[in-house]
Order: C-alpha cells, then structure tokens, then sequence
C-alpha cells in the first residue's frame, strides 16, 4: 500500500472512530448526565462537515457505511436512515454550491438549517413509508436544533484540524474535478 | 530615716499635670490600641474556626447526602432482590448502559447479552411493572425496543373487564390500547396488564394506565390512550425473563386488590 493509500485509509479509520465516538457520547455518556435535554445531534453536525469538505462520490458511499453504523445505535431502520442521510447531503451540497463563506457562524448556521430540512424530510418519509409514522416532537427538536448551533463549531474546529492531518491535497485535488473553497479546506 | 515628701512643688504642678494628661492620653490609646488589636485577633481566630467549621459541615453535608443515596439505593436493591425472589419467574438483572439515537424511537441498551443466555423477543421487566422487549441481542449488550416505541406491539388486556386488545407504542405520549369492543366500560385509572397471549410477557404484569377514552362514531372499537406504569427516561435497572415459568400476576393482582378491599371493608364497618 502506498504512503498516500495508507495515508487515506487512515483518515477513514479514523472518522469512523469519531463517529464511533459521537454516537456512544449521545446515546450512553449524554443521557446519564444531562438526562432533561435531548442530546445534541452531533452526528448530523458529523455529516455536514465530511459533506461539504469531502469529495461526492466517496463521500456518498461513506455516507451509507455510516448510516448503517447509525442502525447500531438505534432501532432506526436502514431504509429510514439512509434516506435521512440522503436529504441531509442533498441540503449540505446545495448550500456547498451556493456559498462562499469561511466564517464559522456560517457553519453553525449550516448545521442547524440542514438539520431542519433533514427533520421535515424525515417526518415526510416516515408518513410515507412508515404505517406508524414518527410525531413532530417540536419541543425536543427546537432543543437539539439550538444545542447543535452552540456546538457546531468548537466541533468544527476539531473535525478541521483531524481533516487537515491527513489531508492529501494529491488526492482530493485529482478526485474533485470543480474545486471551490471548501473543496480546499477553507470554510 | 525619714522618708522624702511626695508632694509635688507648686511650680512643678502644671508640668506634673501635662505629665499626667500626657500619661493618660497615652494609656488611652494604648488600651485602645490592646483593645483593637484583641478583637483583630479574635476576628482572625473567629474567622479561622468559621472556615473550618463550615468545611466540616460541608464534609458531613456530602457524607450525610451520600448515606441518605445510599440507603435509597439499598431500598431499591432490596426491592429488586424481593421481587426477584418472590416469584417462579428466571430472571437476569441487567443496567441500562444507554439510551436511542434518534428522538423518533424510544429503545434502551442493557448490559446483558447472548453470552449471558439473552435470546431474542425476551420480556424486560421492572419491579414496577413491563418495559419492553430485547428485539436485537448482541453479545455482550442487547438492545431493548419499549412499549412507548412506534414499532412496539404488546398484547394486553384491561385487569377490570379482562378485555383483550393491542397496546401500541406512541412515542414519548405513551401508547394506545386498539381493538377493545366499543361497548367495554373502560375509564381514565384503569390498569392495563400483559395479555400473555403474544409469548412474550408473563400475564398481569402491569403495562400502563388508562389516560384517555375516545369513542369514535364510525369506529366498532374504542381508542384508549395510555401511559406507562414505568417511565422510560427513568430506567435504571431492569429483569430480562429467561423463563416466565407460567407465572400468572393477573391472579396475583385480583387477589391482592380483594383482600385490600375485604380490609378496607372490615375497618368501615368497625
């Protein structure tokens, strides 16, 4: 294996660790100490960051390898969690497209919008597919949606700073045919 | 020989008294001074003690929180050990490790597993009452899917009326009792039992309470609303039934509420 191969093979060992991690923190360690909040989705602050830093296509595919890590942690069926995911990096490829902007407000912003839209779609697919679909839960939702804006980006700046360790700028430049700023690793 | 006057002269007087105005001023201050510096002393002294009495009535504050958590614990372990030995039931007890992902489903991670003899569609139990049942064990943790969940289906039956119907989990609202004939006389309080029709609880074991009765006009059945008897954000620990051994609570239940009532009774008429 090459020193570049080894070098990616890595950075995917490791987010999946992360990932490990955030969904252990959120379902074990979050609910025994602070058990009247809902935990903050962290995952899906997880997703939006790999989505708008990392290449489509193997980014897509990481994507359903972390949808069913998700079914682990939960009773969420597959289906139900790759479609989610689906939405989810459908709304963070648009604003990756749409936007230019560096400012870590603008992530947070990101995260929290892209969990809104993720929730609409989720509630919509769940009535659809679903003979006993999920309820609104607005209240727990509009917590999570605001513990996700406060913790999105101390959360960014470590993803950025395990992303820029193993970043390869070979790679991704040769894998990414438009380059646009956060392609490159600037928000 | 003879000793010396003591009386001051007539022109030594007023510089005697100054002398004296002088001395007294002086002691005045001093005594002052003596005074002040006795009460700083005692302050710092009186300051010292405060701070370490406060110290260790904030120690026996801790100690005395941590024994009364202690006997709460004891209490509740007692609980667990009575109930686990008064019945025929083969229970394993298990903690709860972790709780779902997703705010959409109510599910719970215990400790226990298939190495611990953990199988599939297990009932889960508190001393309370049911809690759900293992839809996904894994080796050393399974995964347990609640009443309250969407996906969850409970046989059940209502203790008053024995009327069977299907409890159906609702989310973090509770779950809805479905297919109860609409002429059942089912009211807001009434226990909701394990049916023991579905294999999977023991039958009487408490499922939930009666919240809410609607009676649909264009509907042969009645929609009741219940809440559990166990509230799920508060699970600690709870008994996954290895072998319900025909155990049979419904009876045990009946039984228990005529004798309270024949007591009840009894006291009137005394």
């Amino acid at each position: 294996m090459s020193k570049k191969n080894l070098k990616l093979f890595l950075k995917y060992l490791s987010f999946t660790a992360i990932f490990y991690l955030i969904c252990g923190f959120q379902t074990s360690f979050w609910p025994e100490i602070i058990p009247f909040l809902p935990a903050p989705a962290l995952w899906i602050i997880f997703i939006v960051f790999i989505s708008l830093r990392w290449p489509t296509t193997p980014t897509l595919f990481y994507i359903y390898f972390l949808g069913f890590i998700m079914t682990l942690f939960s009773s969420i069926p597959l289906k139900m969690s790759w479609l989610g995911l689906i939405c989810l990096y459908g709304i963070s490829w648009i604003f990756k497209k749409r936007f230019n902007s560096s400012s870590l407000f603008t992530f947070a912003v990101t995260c929290s919008v892209s969990y809104l839209f993720y929730v609409v779609c989720f509630y919509l697919i769940s009535m659809w597919l679903e003979p006993r679909p999920t309820s609104a839960l607005f209240l727990d939702r509009t917590l999570e949606m605001g513990l996700i804006f406060l913790v999105s980006a101390p959360f960014y700046v470590f993803l950025n700073k395990v992303d820029t360790y193993f970043k390869d700028t070979e790679i991704w430049s040769a894998q990414n045919i438009q380059s646009n700023s956060f392609d490159q690793g600037e928000f | 020989m003879e000793q010396k006057r003591s009386e001051t002269k007539w022109f030594a007087q007023p510089l005697s008294f100054a002398a004296e105005t002088v001395q007294m001023f002086f002691s005045g201050i001093s005594q002052g001074v003596r005074g002040t510096t006795g009460e700083y002393l005692n302050l710092l002294n009186i300051k010292a003690d405060n701070k370490q009495l406060k110290q260790e009535l904030s120690e026996l504050k801790t100690r005395l929180q941590a024994f009364n958590e202690n006997q709460n614990e004891l209490e509740r372990l007692k609980n667990l050990l009575d109930f686990q030995k008064n019945t025929k039931m083969d229970l394993i007890p298990a903690q709860v490790i972790g709780r779902d992902m997703v705010p959409d489903h109510n599910t719970i991670t215990i400790n226990k597993g298939t190495y611990h003899g953990l199988k599939n569609l297990q009932a889960v139990l508190t001393v309370s009452g049911a809690v759900g049942y293992i839809f996904r064990p894994e080796k050393f943790t399974s995964h347990v899917m609640l009443m309250t969940d969407r996906y969850s289906v409970v046989d059940a039956l209502i203790q008053k009326t024995r009327s069977h119907g299907i409890v159906e989990g609702q989310g973090k609202n509770g779950g809805v009792l479905q297919y109860v004939d609409r002429t059942e006389d089912v009211k807001p309080g009434d226990l909701i039992v394990t049916g023991g029709l579905d294999n999977i609880f023991p039958k009487g074991f408490p499922l939930g309470v009666v919240t809410d009765v609607e009676r649909k006009t264009k509907s042969a059945s009645l929609i009741i609303r219940i809440k559990p008897v166990v509230e799920p954000e508060k699970i600690e620990e709870v008994f996954i039934v290895k072998n319900a051994a025909s155990e049979d609570f419904f009876d045990k239940g009946k039984s228990e509420e005529s004798s309270r009532d024949k007591t009840q009774a009894q006291t009137e008429v005394k």
